[in-house]
This record gives structure tokens, sequence and C-alpha cells, in this order.
């Protein structure tokens, strides 16, 4: 779906933005009473903190005149738009009310207790793990690789490898990085201290002496607890969000009256 | 005529660099996989999520978390059509930049919106607060780094002379912040009106709080300021100042992204060379377009490192030292999406069909680029000094690995040495690095090593180029582009149709030394290398594939995807 909001090439959102902010916020204000624009002291006041957070100084006389005289414009044609309905089926004020909602359903300060952190690390133990790793050397062959048999280190010393001989507490996830996904296939089941290949990668052809290698471990709940309590509070952030949409819709009757295939629950958010 | 330090001098910084690194790097964390001669790592700083007023504008529902989420190959993120994407391969760092203008005006408490059609602080604030509680929620230290940052949005709008067309120019930057440590709210140009402004700013309220807050400003779409991003400021009041301030807070530029590369101006059989004319956008109506081709030139990168040499000529100092990166500037929150093959474009519903990207007005765009740094290890210290340090490349998507060193006294045979990157460190300067002066009146020796991305496409490698810019005795400027290995492949090579691309062309690594053989040691002069892929299909030839519509005339259906690695810099001796 296009909201052929614009057909600027390379789309310059940004100056549309700005027009658009003009006639979407600064609206609500407490002070709005129907047919009248009040301008009071807790309006000015608000409008110079604002200036002053902005500028890091307080308003000149004229400088608050003229932020009285903006408001009161913007005031008015906020009301003369709402009254013309401006606001209705206009995909952008309907995008920044859903994405407000969004914001307070998700805006939460929940105190999280030790126990639900641990119950969700037990629950999730293959987030909370450091993975296998390994330590080896390597020579690199882009072609012609000698044989097995006739390879040793001292005299086959190969091309320059742009990172190096030394590989330290590489994971699969970095070899497969580096060498390409098929690598690591080739060098769980070596045996250790000797020189093994030629093994192929993506750059060529290696062979490998596998130093040592250390076991996957789970990590200590004390070791992750802050990265608990981030994936917490964000599966929470989703949970809420999803809770506040069908909360929504719960409020109001659905009627679907048309002989397409409904859609009806709302968009999941993975 | 500048002023270096002599050699003895230098020395000595070496021995408190040195000391200073043996004292920050006990207090650092240290990964169990620190690798002293560093690695690659990839990553994308610059990203929009739902928090940029113009991303929610086009249907982004995705959030920093989800963005965040996305970089770490751990769920995939709905785009506007619904359709849900992955990342082709996980990325070791990234930063989401919301617009700082308007930021995340979506509080139910506006009360204190100004009613000037600017800022809200109070919704800023809270916006501001989430996106660091989701760079410090995804920061896994050793395996992937998150930096909190945002972007300044300048939109300069000038007059075209003897003209009443406006000319719109783009001088936006990302702002990254080194660490938790971060201003109370983020600078925009509502507050601060001039990029000089906000290095102020940053430096007043970031670098001199104290508190351990470190923070660099990254310029791009240079491409599409009108020739305003890098201007020959010399002659200004204060132009020591500026340049002390720029070269501060900006040692890098983000050479490519969705909206085009920066690297260097072209228009056929006129001006700039041929892989000039990659990932080109001229400027359009409204953007970037209408400034004179003199005049928008000195938005490009390269101008822009041949204006810094003049400068740093006349003043001493060069306030455009900049290292490269790429990156995406993605609008819906999905960081490193930058694979040709499968790209969904990059701004909402916009541009979320293959039709509307193959229009005329869209087909410019690119899937953009990749960050990369060379680091110790995967955390906010070591990848942020890297960055400071333009220990850095860029390239346009693939993960080809490229080093680079400069050196006075390199040995012929590095490449195969064992401890070749131990003697490269010892011996001479990364990428990004400053070699001085030379010491014998001899050239530099540089040491160019690059393999191919061993994923995705995982085409092979074409040409490894030099690129040499100077400024002669006259005080005018000049480049040239050296091919240093391998040969160029016909477009030919590629089957359109299934954009297949014939294997035995181009080599999968190389390794070789080089030496200017135009040295002259009264100039000043920088050194970057491009290293071109064999040619593939763009995106736009695989989608019009996929829909079976011919390719747009307006652009080439193949590209030889590259990296840039930043500048290594030779100063100038006086004459013997």
């Amino acid at each position: 779906m296009k909201s052929h909001l614009l057909k600027e090439p390379m789309l310059h959102f940004f100056v549309l933005g700005l027009l658009l902010y003009a006639l979407l916020d600064g609206n609500g204000h407490p002070v709005a009473v129907e047919n009248t624009i009040i301008v009071n002291d807790q309006l000015v006041s608000a409008l110079k903190n604002n200036f002053r957070a902005q500028h890091q100084r307080q308003p000149s006389s004229v400088e608050i005149n003229r932020l009285v005289q903006t408001y009161i414009e913007e005031e008015a044609l906020v009301r003369e738009a709402m009254r013309l309905g401006l606001e209705q089926d206009d995909a952008v004020v309907r995008r920044r009310l859903v994405q407000k909602m969004h914001f307070l359903f998700q805006d939460l300060d929940d105190e999280i207790s030790l126990k639900a952190l641990k119950q969700y690390y037990l629950q999730h133990p293959q987030r909370y793990h450091q993975a296998a790793t390994m330590d080896f050397e390597q020579l690199y062959f882009q072609h012609n690789p000698p044989t097995a048999a006739a390879f040793s280190a001292a005299a086959h010393p190969g091309d320059a490898f742009a990172l190096g001989r030394q590989f330290r507490q590489a994971s699969a996830t970095a070899i497969g990085k580096t060498f390409g996904a098929d690598f690591y296939t080739q060098l769980t089941n070596l045996p250790l201290q000797q020189w093994q290949g030629p093994l192929t990668s993506a750059y060529g052809f290696h062979f490998v002496r596998v130093k040592q290698r250390q076991p996957a471990m789970q990590l200590a709940f004390e070791a992750v607890a802050d990265a608990v309590k981030a994936d917490v509070m964000q599966a929470q952030r989703v949970q809420k969000r999803e809770q506040g949409v069908a909360d929504s819709i719960a409020k109001l009757s659905v009627l679907i009256d048309s002989p397409l295939k409904p859609l009806v629950s709302p968009r999941s958010v993975n | 005529m500048k002023k270096t330090p002599s050699l003895k001098q230098r020395h000595c910084h070496y021995y408190l660099a040195g000391f200073a690194l043996m004292l920050s790097s006990s207090v650092m964390a240290q990964c169990p996989d620190v690798t002293l001669t560093k690695v690659p790592l990839f990553g994308d700083l610059h990203t929009h999520s739902s928090y940029s007023f113009d991303a929610f504008a086009v249907g982004t529902s995705n959030d920093p978390w989800d963005a965040y989420g996305f970089a770490k190959k751990e769920k995939s993120l709905p785009l506007t059509q619904g359709q849900n994407l992955w990342i082709d391969r996980p990325l070791d760092f990234a930063a989401v930049t919301d617009h700082a203008e308007l930021l995340g005006q979506m509080q139910r408490n506006s009360d204190n919106c100004s009613a000037d059609g600017h800022d809200c602080p109070n919704g800023k604030l809270q916006a501001w607060q989430n996106i660091q509680q989701a760079a410090n929620d995804h920061y896994d230290e050793c395996s992937f780094t998150t930096f909190i940052g945002y972007e300044y949005s300048k939109q300069q709008n000038s007059t075209v002379p003897d003209s009443d067309e406006t000319l719109v120019s783009m001088l936006h930057r990302n702002v990254i912040f080194r660490n938790t440590k971060v201003p109370i709210q983020p600078f925009s140009f509502f507050q601060e009106a001039t990029p000089q402004a906000l290095w102020s700013r940053l430096d007043k309220q970031c670098i001199q709080a104290g508190n351990g807050c470190d923070v660099i400003a990254i310029p791009h779409n240079s491409n599409l300021s009108n020739g305003f991003m890098f201007p020959d400021f010399s002659n200004s009041d204060n132009a020591l100042e500026l340049a002390q301030l720029q070269r501060r807070f900006e040692p890098l530029v983000e050479i490519i992204q969705h909206k085009g590369a920066s690297e260097c101006q072209f228009n056929a059989g006129l001006l700039g060379e041929e892989e000039c004319n990659f990932e080109y956008v001229g400027g359009f109506a409204g953007l970037g377009g209408g400034a004179s081709p003199q005049t928008a030139n000195s938005g490009y990168v390269r101008s822009a490192l041949k204006t810094g040499l003049k400068i740093e000529n006349s003043l001493g100092v060069n306030p455009y030292q900049l290292g490269f990166i790429g990156s995406t500037d993605n609008h819906n929150a999905t960081p490193g999406a930058v694979s040709e093959s499968g790209w969904e474009g990059f701004i909402g519903d916009t541009d979320d069909e293959a039709q509307e990207r193959l229009s005329p007005d869209l087909i410019e765009q690119g899937s953009g680029g990749l960050a990369v740094v060379w680091a110790e290890q995967n955390t906010r210290d070591s990848i942020f000094d890297s960055l400071q340090q333009r220990e850095t490349y860029a390239t346009s998507g693939p993960r080809m690995i490229v080093r680079t060193f400069g050196s006075w006294d390199l040995p012929e045979d590095i490449c195969t040495q064992p401890q070749w990157l131990e003697t490269a460190y010892e011996k001479g300067v990364p990428m990004g690095g400053d070699l001085g002066q030379s010491p014998k009146s001899e050239p530099p020796i540089f040491v160019i090593s690059a393999m191919k991305d061993s994923g995705g496409e995982a085409n092979n490698l074409e040409r490894l180029q030099v690129v040499k810019g100077w400024t002669d005795s006259n005080g005018n400027s000049h480049e040239r582009v050296y091919d240093v290995y391998g040969n160029k492949v016909p477009t030919t090579v590629v089957n359109l149709n299934t954009c297949a691309v014939q294997p035995d062309v181009g080599f999968a690594s190389a390794c070789l030394t080089w030496t200017d053989p135009d040295f002259v040691q009264t100039q000043n002069a920088f050194y970057y290398t491009r290293v071109l892929e064999v040619p593939s299909c763009r995106w736009s030839q695989m989608q019009a594939n996929d829909i079976k519509q011919p390719h747009p005339q307006e652009v080439e259906p193949t590209i030889r995807e590259r990296a840039w690695t930043s500048p290594i810099w030779v100063a100038a001796s006086e004459e013997l």
C-alpha cells in the first residue's frame, strides 16, 4: 500500500514532517475553551519553559510576545481544521494517534522481582550460555595447496591471510563469519595439535592445527542478571502493547460485513 | 608551512600514547577473544525507527528495541506491507539514530510543547530515555555493541545567485556517543542552527562534563549538500578555531548509504573518473540539486580531502582528515539490511513494492552500505577508539576484508612473513593513520591485503586501486587513481536473466606492497584504497527479473560492489 503522501524522488520527508507537525501538535492544551482562546499565566509559563529548554536562556519580552502570537494563530487554525474535519481520514494523524497509544501501553515502571528474573533465566537457558570455542592456527593457500602427505608447516608457509595465522577462543559463529559457513564443520572433529588439511573455505584452501577446545557452558544467573532484566522488560513491553491493542478492540464489537476472508486479529509485533 | 613535530617529539608522543593505552586498557573489560592485531567488525551507524517523525509518517512501527533485535538476528520485523524481514547475517554493532528534530513527540502530556511549531521537550526527553534504554538493553559486551546516538538534521536553504530558485542542502550529521554518559537531551537544529554550534554545544555539555562523556559527529549525504558540506573556509575570521572543532568532532564521513555514494563527483565525459559513477545521485529537484558543478564538487569526499590538505598548508590544521564508513539511513528500523538480493526498500510504504522502487523517481536509491571497524574486541570502548582513530572502512554492502598499512620502512616481503600483522603495526600506521614526514626522502610503502566476502553473494574481487590526492607547490590540488592489482572484467560476466556471475573471473584474496611512483617529498598527500568486486546484478535488475519487466534505462543493471579504506596521510617535508 502506498499512501501517496509524497511523490518527490528520494522522499524528502523532512520538510513535509515539519509542515505536518504544525497541524498535529500543540493542540490539547488545557486552556482551550469553546470560542475562546485563553492566554493565562499557565500557558505563558509553559511557553517560557519550552523556550528555555531549547535555547538555554530566558526569552526576551519580544520573544514571549511572539511565542504567544504564534500560539494563538496555531490554536485558531487547529480548531478551524478540526471544525472542518480535516483530521479525519488523515493517514498521518491516525498513525500518530496509534503510536501515542502504543507509547501509553508500554509506558511501564513495573518492579520486576528477583524471582521473576530467575524464572525467566531458567526458562530460556539457550539465551544465557557461552558458546563452545576453539584455539587454532591456520595456513592459507589460495591455489594449489600441497597434498596432506607432502605438507609441512615449515616448508609451506602459504599465502598472506588478512587476519593472520592465530585464532583464539573462536566460536562457531565467529569462524563461520570469517571463513564461510562450512569451515567450522570441517574443524569440529579434527584431532588436537596436528596439522590437518587441505580444508576448503570461500578463500581457497587451509591447513589447520587445532590447539585447544573450550566447551560450551551455562552462564551463572549473577553474571547475566542485567541481560535477563533487559529481556524481561522487552518481553513485557511487547506483551503490554499486544494486550493494549486487544483490550481496545474488546471494548468495541467488530462486525465483518464483507465476503472477503477477514483478518480479525491485530498484527503481531513479532 | 605546516608545523610537524620533529621525529624526536613524535617518539615522545608515542611513549605517552602507549602509556595512556596501558592505563586505559587496565581498567577496560577484556573479552576472551581479544585480538591485539584486531578483527573487522561490521555495523550500521545510521538507522531510524518509529521515533523519527518521517519514519512513522510512512508507516514504520518498529521501535529502537526492535531495530537492535533485528541487527542481532534475534527477530524479524514487519515492514509496511506486512511481510516480515530478517537480516541475512547479524551485525557486530549498530546505532539507532533517530532525528533529534521533533523526536518522538508521542506523549500524552504535551502541555509543555511549544506553540511555535518546534520541539516538545518533555516528549523528547521520554523518547531520548527510551533510546538510551534500548541501546543499553541490547549491548552484549564482547559480542554485540550498541551506541546511543541521534541524527542532527540540518537543512540549509539558500538562494541561487541571480535567480529566485531555492537551494535545499543537507548538512546532516549522526551524533554517536562512546558510552552511557550522554547529555540530558539531544541537540537538534532548532537549538543549534549550525554544525559548528552543535560541536560547541557537544563540547560544553559532553566533553567538558568531565563524567566520561565522549562523542563524535559523522556527516552524511554530502552528495546532497550542494557543496556546502566541506567548503574551503580558510579565509573566514575564526578559521583556525573552526578547523580545530571540526577535526575534533568529525573524524569520519559516511561515504555511502541508501541515498547514494559521496566519494567523488561524476558527469559522463566531463568530470570524474569512471568509478565515480557508482551509485551516483547527482542531486534532484528540491534537494542537493541546482548548484553549479564547481560549487557542488565541494560536497564530495575526495574534494574534501584535497581541501583539507590546502587548509592544512595555510592554517597548520587539517579540518577534513576524514576516515570512511558506510551505513544505511534505513527508515524501517532494519539496520544492516544491505543485501542486493531481497532488498525491500528503506522508507516505509513509499518504496515497499518493487514497482515503486523501479520507478524513475526511486531507481537511484541503493541498498546502502556498512561501517567496518578494526577493533581489538567487540566493546564500546574498543570500537569507539577505532572510530576516533579512523581505523575503519566503508563497504557498499558486502563484507570483504581489507587492510592497509603505510610505513617508511616495511620489508618488501611482508606479505609472506608469518608475523606480518605484528610487523605492520610496529613499523607503520593502519588505515586512517598519519605517517608524518618522510625521514629519508623516500616514498612511503603501503601494504594492502584484501579478501572477498566469504558469505552473502561471495563474489570475487576484481581490482585493487589506490587513490592519491596532493597539493603542489603552487597550492593546486591534484588526484590520481592507480590500478595496483587485478584487471577490469566486462559486465558480460553477469547473466542478467539469472544474475549468476561467471565463477572463474577475479580473485579471492591478494596481498601486495605498493610504492608511490610519483612521490614528492615537499607535498602533503593522502592515499586510500578502493577494492572493487567483479560485476554483479544490482538490486534493480534482480527485482526487474522478479516482476518480469525490463530494467529501467536510467541506471546500469550491474554494479561493482566495493570497499573504500580510510586514507593514510603523509605530511610535506621542508625543502632540503
